[in-house]
């Protein structure tokens, strides 16, 4: 077996794993850093949640200006993005997601709902982040 | 449930059993927050946020509620349907949006108009959901919620024809949502909707089905109470809101007392109910139907009540609620640092609505605030400063009250005299800059016509309404009422290391103020 049939062997090998590795459109990419942005929200990492937002606002605002916009009424459970829109430029994403979350009202039993939110992002510098609004 | 804060102690000894039974004769604010007519003063589904409501029955009777979800701008009805509440029943619902689309949802099995296998939908975590069509400039992304009790019942049942049981139909024992021909028979629920086939009008409210339904029913009694509160999920918050209840809005009898005639009582072909029960998505019943056309309204002068009565008919009608509403001037809570905003709804504005405006509204239907008188309290003293009289100010200008509008000189206001504009049913009334609700109903204060940057009290006077003139039924002496019929509170957000949220009932001040 000379080195061409080696390269034969491997190369499709190696195609795969690329395509498994790399996003590929930009919906993945933006879903990917929708997802990974709430999954920090859930999980209360304000720190990582807070690195997702836009140059400006983290310019502008501390984690803990960050994590004083949010309350403790509410325990969000999950998220699933149902839809992504571009603008022609394909530099502005509007995301809408649903937002699983239980709450406790009239101070009685737990009561689970969902919330559907619509969200900005923002590419900069290939990368894309959640304008604060 | 919150009391209105304006009928406090002095109130309560003002009500003595010969104003009760004066009161009881006239629509009035509930202060015990039972009434005929439940007001939930706002809802909201923007950003994410699910506005909760919750009825009570309080009493031991069946009773059939009108429920009505009204848009903001124009008071439309975007959804309406009936509840039937067994004694004692507690219902909850909320409203949000689903896919784009508002919606309101309920576990709660009671029977509803239509019933929840006719235009409802089954949801997938349980419970059933309606839709609350877009209308009006919000696409009722906001607006209020009317509860009106329509008539009651003690399960007495007819004695005229072959009537089913409506009484026992609706308790959630027995309330079952079959569809028809599913083979499990029709649902009870079913057959009580059935009475009020929505394509029926009115001029079919007496036939067979429905008179079966009503001849069960009495006139409606002072039973329903409610609370509220809106969920915002995205800042995890949960906002209680006060809501407001009027009583005594039909009392045919006219001596305080219910009347408790049913169809039972008289010939079925002698159309005399007291009962107020209507067709779905039908105007009837509103406000419209008070009987007999008195308010009891609240003099904070005299510390006294006085009964009033209004003349014709239609719109006139809805007078009735409206004056009970009615008040000269709003007080509250003020932050201008970008938190806070009073809701300001004016829930009966509809029936005064036509090509020109009627009374007490302006002729163009935006009654506008020219007159506002507020506290300052500058955020940069240096000791905290009470809003008690008695307190002392550490530093010379750590409070200043100041005037603004055409009748006072403006002492601290850059802005001498502006026009605020409450163009809609539901006003959001945000101070400074900020709009912690994402409302699209704003009309703005501005910072400067506040006069800084601070937080305290302000007064709001309705010094563009049109007075009413009204006649005192006890003394027949001609009065004049003054202000507007509105509801609402100040809705306050704030940061304490996490997000918070509070409202403030607003304080009134008596119409027959001049």
């Amino acid at each position: 077996m000379n080195i061409r049939h080696i390269i034969y062997l491997i190369y499709p090998l190696f195609l795969s794993a690329c395509t498994l590795l790399q996003p590929t459109s930009i919906n993945d990419i933006i879903s990917e850093r929708v997802n990974a942005r709430w999954q920090a929200l859930i999980e209360q990492k304000w720190a990582d949640a807070y690195l997702y937002e836009t140059k400006g606002y983290r310019e502008s605002h501390s984690v803990g200006q960050f994590k004083s916009k949010f309350g403790q009424a509410v325990a969000w459970q999950s998220i699933e993005i149902l839809s992504i829109n571009l603008d022609e430029s394909q530099t502005n994403a509007t995301v809408t997601v649903r937002l699983p979350y239980t709450t406790s009202v009239f101070g009685s039993e737990v009561r689970h709902s969902t919330a559907d939110l619509s969200e900005i992002w923002l590419l900069d510098k290939d990368t894309w982040w959640h304008y604060m609004q | 449930m919150t009391k209105k804060t304006k009928l406090g102690l002095a109130v309560a000894a003002a009500l003595s059993i010969g104003a009760m039974a004066q009161s009881a004769q006239a629509a009035n604010i509930a202060t015990s927050g039972v009434g005929e007519i439940v007001y939930i003063p706002y809802y909201s589904t923007t950003g994410g946020k699910t506005s909760y409501v919750r009825l009570t029955n309080n009493s031991f009777e069946t009773i059939a509620v009108k429920l009505k979800v009204r848009e903001g701008t124009f008071s439309q009805d975007a959804r309406d349907f009936h509840i039937f509440l067994s004694p004692r029943d507690v219902w909850v619902a909320n409203i949000r949006e689903v896919n784009g689309e508002v919606r309101l949802h309920t576990s709660d099995t009671s029977c509803t108009v239509p019933s929840k296998d006719r235009g409802w939908t089954a949801d997938a975590g349980g419970g059933f959901s309606i839709n609350v069509p877009a209308v009006g400039n919000t696409g009722s992304t906001e607006g209020y919620i009317v509860a009106q009790v329509m008539g009651s019942s003690d399960g007495r049942l007819p004695t005229q024809g072959s009537l089913f049981d409506a009484v026992s139909f609706m308790q959630h024992a027995n309330a079952v949502n079959n569809a028809p021909d599913s083979g499990a028979g029709d649902s009870n629920c079913h057959q009580v909707s059935a009475a009020f086939d929505l394509n029926q009008g009115l001029a079919l409210r007496d036939e067979p089905a429905m008179l079966a339904l009503r001849s069960q029913f009495t006139e409606p009694t002072n039973s329903l109470s409610g609370a509220a509160a809106i969920v915002n999920p995205v800042n995890g918050t949960i906002t209680d809101m006060p809501v407001t209840a009027v009583a005594n809005v039909v009392n045919r009898n006219g001596d305080g007392t219910e009347n408790l005639a049913s169809y039972e009582d008289v010939d079925i072909n002698d159309l005399v109910s007291n009962d107020i029960i209507g067709f779905v998505a039908s105007d009837i019943p509103d406000e419209r139907n008070a009987a007999p056309f008195n308010a009891a309204i609240y003099d904070d002068i005299n510390f006294a009540v006085s009964r009033v009565g209004f003349a014709g008919t239609g719109n006139d009608a809805a007078l009735t609620v409206s004056a009970a509403l009615m008040q000269s001037s709003l007080m509250n809570y003020v932050d201008t640092t970008g938190g806070n905003s009073w809701i300001v709804t004016f829930p009966t504005k509809k029936f005064h609505l036509a090509a020109v405006c009627s009374a007490p509204f302006p002729a163009d239907c935006s009654p506008d605030i020219t007159s506002i008188q507020h506290t300052v309290r500058n955020q940069g003293a240096l000791s905290y400063v009470t809003n008690e009289e008695e307190s002392e100010f550490t530093t010379p200008d750590s409070e200043q009250i100041c005037f603004s509008g055409p009748d006072f000189a403006a002492n601290c206001s850059t802005t001498s005299t502006t026009t605020v504009s409450l163009p809609t049913e539901v006003n959001v009334v945000t101070m400074g800059s900020g709009n912690a609700l994402g409302s699209a109903l704003t009309t703005n204060i501005s910072t400067d016509f506040l006069g800084g940057i601070g937080s305290g009290w302000m007064q709001m006077r309705f010094t563009d309404a049109v007075a009413i003139p009204a006649i005192d039924v006890d003394t027949n002496a001609v009065t004049t009422l003054n202000g507007l019929p509105a509801i609402g509170f100040s809705y306050i957000e704030y940061n304490i290391g996490g997000i918070a949220t509070m409202t403030q009932e607003h304080a009134y001040t008596s119409p027959l103020r001049p």
